[in-house]
């Protein structure tokens, strides 16, 4: 298809947020995905977190791998730097970056093919890490730029478009991310923007590695009868346990948020998470019985959504390693290189 | 692109270069050290740093130079030599770019129209010309100046100079190139045409130096004679000798394994 260029148009009427953007200041380029894409909706929403949250657009890092999903960062945030890297390796990508300047947001968008076949290894090592970044999986349950073979998130039992069944069990990336000692991961579902955008604001703000696993329809290739993965079947099963707002520093706690079932979790920079119960048997806050009960769900054939598991982070890996409090790449090369006495120094420890 | 160091000292100094190489031509560039140089115990001079060396960061733009531009365009030839400007995330909107594993134009936006992708692989191709003015130059002994002349890389270097020491006592002299760079420095295709007949020695049983040779340079194939060892061992100086002497003299007696080695 021939490109078509976005008109930069904005009704003087739009809303602006605190640094006098609108929304529109938060969008990318036309997206060349299917017309109803599960994908384009969290695209709108991850716009409208970020537009809510006032963040300098220079100052988000968009980064994906390879996948339907993985095309999106380039949807969102035009005003910030993206980086579509080799299938699976997002998190190396974003590991160097975050590396190299410690101040700047971090967004990997990737997907169900791209995070738990291919790159597995590398979302387990993001973990463990525990990378300060938002990492949102756009989970499909099939590789969409492929043509619509089963990834390693289809449920058993699931139809492919044209009739096979899937007979292997499916990947959790929710279970598998609190089995690496995650400290944020949540569940939600592209069809739910009220419970998303808060979510996607939440994960920002939390410090430490945040996941969103989102469940998102492949309106091309799952989204038929006999789908485990299409919006139909996604509506009926999915269960919101636990709703997440997020509250700025700036904004007082509400009485809305007053009830016995409020739960805030104080961020560091003072901004909170309330959790709000809907499931009153769930709790959020416990990793091995959240991780329980989700899995008793799913084999009920339900999917829990929300935010499943918080906890504040202690050891973002930049806080592991003692780095300096300035990104170092803005540290002097002087200060930077030991120079011809201090390689004196380390030849002499080999002597 | 790679870089082929013959020892540990040369993989400390090529290290740095390579950081330099990667950012002036913005490509990933590989040091190319083996089994040999990792593993075993290696006798080096003591390592030196240049203090007033200063790391080159190639084509990059600040804020300032960003703002003073009507548009910035990331992949766009300015210069001629296939290197487009870069930014480093967080410096302003304008500086943004997107870094696509998908098809775009000159200018950095997508595209599925061929004659707008034909140009970015072409400006590649400048840059892998650029590349070949920039990388390190071979290493080039040619005080024999005879018309038999002897290439390698890497970790075969020592035995090399052995052999070569060994072979003039057997009255044979050869001119030595080690490349040092892949793509090749314009020094390499000079050597190859300046000599009539050519030992490529290596340490791999597909002769990887000799089709790179061949399919890179305009260099004939006939006069390329490739001594492969790949036993799993290092390479031996008696190796080279034995090799050369049996396409030189042949039918000449061999100094044993073991005089050769004094």
């Amino acid at each position: 298809m021939t490109f078509i260029a976005k008109p930069k148009v904005a009704h003087p009427s739009l809303p602006k947020n605190a640094l006098g953007l609108t929304r529109r200041d938060y969008e990318g380029a036309l997206s060349t995905l299917c017309a109803g894409c599960g994908h384009d909706s969290i695209t709108a929403a991850i716009v409208e977190a970020c537009w809510g949250l006032g963040l300098e657009p220079q100052n988000v890092v968009k980064l994906s791998g390879i996948g339907c999903s993985s095309k999106t960062t380039a949807y969102f945030v035009g005003g910030g730097h993206g980086f579509n890297s080799v299938h699976g390796r997002m998190p190396s990508i974003a590991m160097g970056a975050n590396a190299a300047n410690r101040d700047l947001i971090y967004i990997g968008v990737s997907g169900d093919g791209d995070t738990l076949s291919i790159g597995l290894g590398q979302f387990c090592h993001a973990i463990r890490r525990n990378l300060n970044m938002l990492y949102i999986i756009e989970n499909n349950g099939v590789y969409g730029l492929t043509k619509g073979q089963f990834s390693a998130s289809a449920d058993v039992g699931t139809k492919a478009k044209k009739g096979e069944t899937n007979f292997q069990p499916p990947i959790d990336p929710v279970l598998l991310a609190m089995t690496l000692g995650a400290s944020f991961v949540a569940r939600s579902f592209s069809g739910d923007k009220q419970q998303l955008v808060p979510l996607i604001q939440a994960g920002l703000k939390h410090e430490g590695f945040a996941l969103i696993d989102v469940l998102s329809p492949c309106v091309t290739f799952n989204d038929h009868e006999g789908s485990t993965k299409s919006y139909a079947y996604t509506r009926e099963h999915y269960e919101p346990a636990v709703h997440a707002d997020f509250v700025p520093l700036e904004r007082e706690i509400t009485a809305d948020y007053g009830e016995g079932e409020a739960l805030p979790v104080v961020l560091h920079d003072g901004s909170r998470i309330v959790l709000r119960k809907l499931d009153s048997a769930y709790d959020p806050t416990n990793r091995s019985r959240a991780a329980a009960q989700i899995q008793e769900r799913i084999k009920a054939g339900e999917y829990l959504t929300g935010l499943l598991y918080v906890e504040r982070s202690q050891n973002e890996f930049h806080q592991v390693n003692g780095t300096p409090d300035a990104p170092l790449n803005s540290l002097p090369y002087e200060v930077l290189s030991p120079g011809s006495q201090g390689l004196e120094k380390v030849l002499a420890r080999y002597r | 692109m790679c870089l082929y160091p013959s020892n540990p000292e040369e993989c400390f100094y090529l290290a740095v270069q390579a950081f330099d190489l990667a950012e002036r031509l913005q490509t990933p560039v590989l040091v190319l050290s083996d089994l040999d140089i990792g593993m075993n115990d290696w006798m080096c001079r003591d390592l030196e740093w240049d203090d007033n060396y200063r790391p080159d960061r190639g084509k990059m733009l600040g804020k300032e130079e960003v703002l003073k531009l009507e548009k910035f365009y990331r992949f766009l030839d300015k210069d001629g030599d296939g290197i487009g400007y870069r930014t480093l995330p967080g410096v302003h909107p304008k500086a943004a770019y997107f870094t696509r594993g998908s098809g775009h134009t000159q200018y950095g936006a997508y595209t599925e129209d061929a004659a707008e992708y034909q140009i970015v692989l072409d400006r590649l191709l400048k840059k892998w010309a650029t590349a070949k003015r920039l990388v390190p130059r071979a290493v080039i002994d040619a005080t024999a100046g005879g018309r038999v002349g002897l290439v390698s890389l890497g970790s075969c270097d020592g035995a090399i100079r052995e052999a070569l020491d060994v072979l003039k006592q057997h009255g044979v002299t050869l001119d030595y190139m080690r490349v040092r760079a892949f793509p090749f420095s314009e020094d390499v295709e000079k050597f190859l045409a300046a000599h009539e007949l050519l030992f490529v020695v290596e340490q791999n049983r597909d002769a990887q130096l000799r089709q790179l040779l061949t399919l890179e340079t305009a260099v004939d194939k006939a006069k390329l004679r490739s001594l492969l060892h790949y036993s799993g061992l290092p390479i031996s100086s008696h190796f080279i000798v034995e090799g050369v002497l049996a396409e030189l003299q042949p039918g000449a007696r061999v100094a044993s394994r073991d005089a050769a080695h004094g």
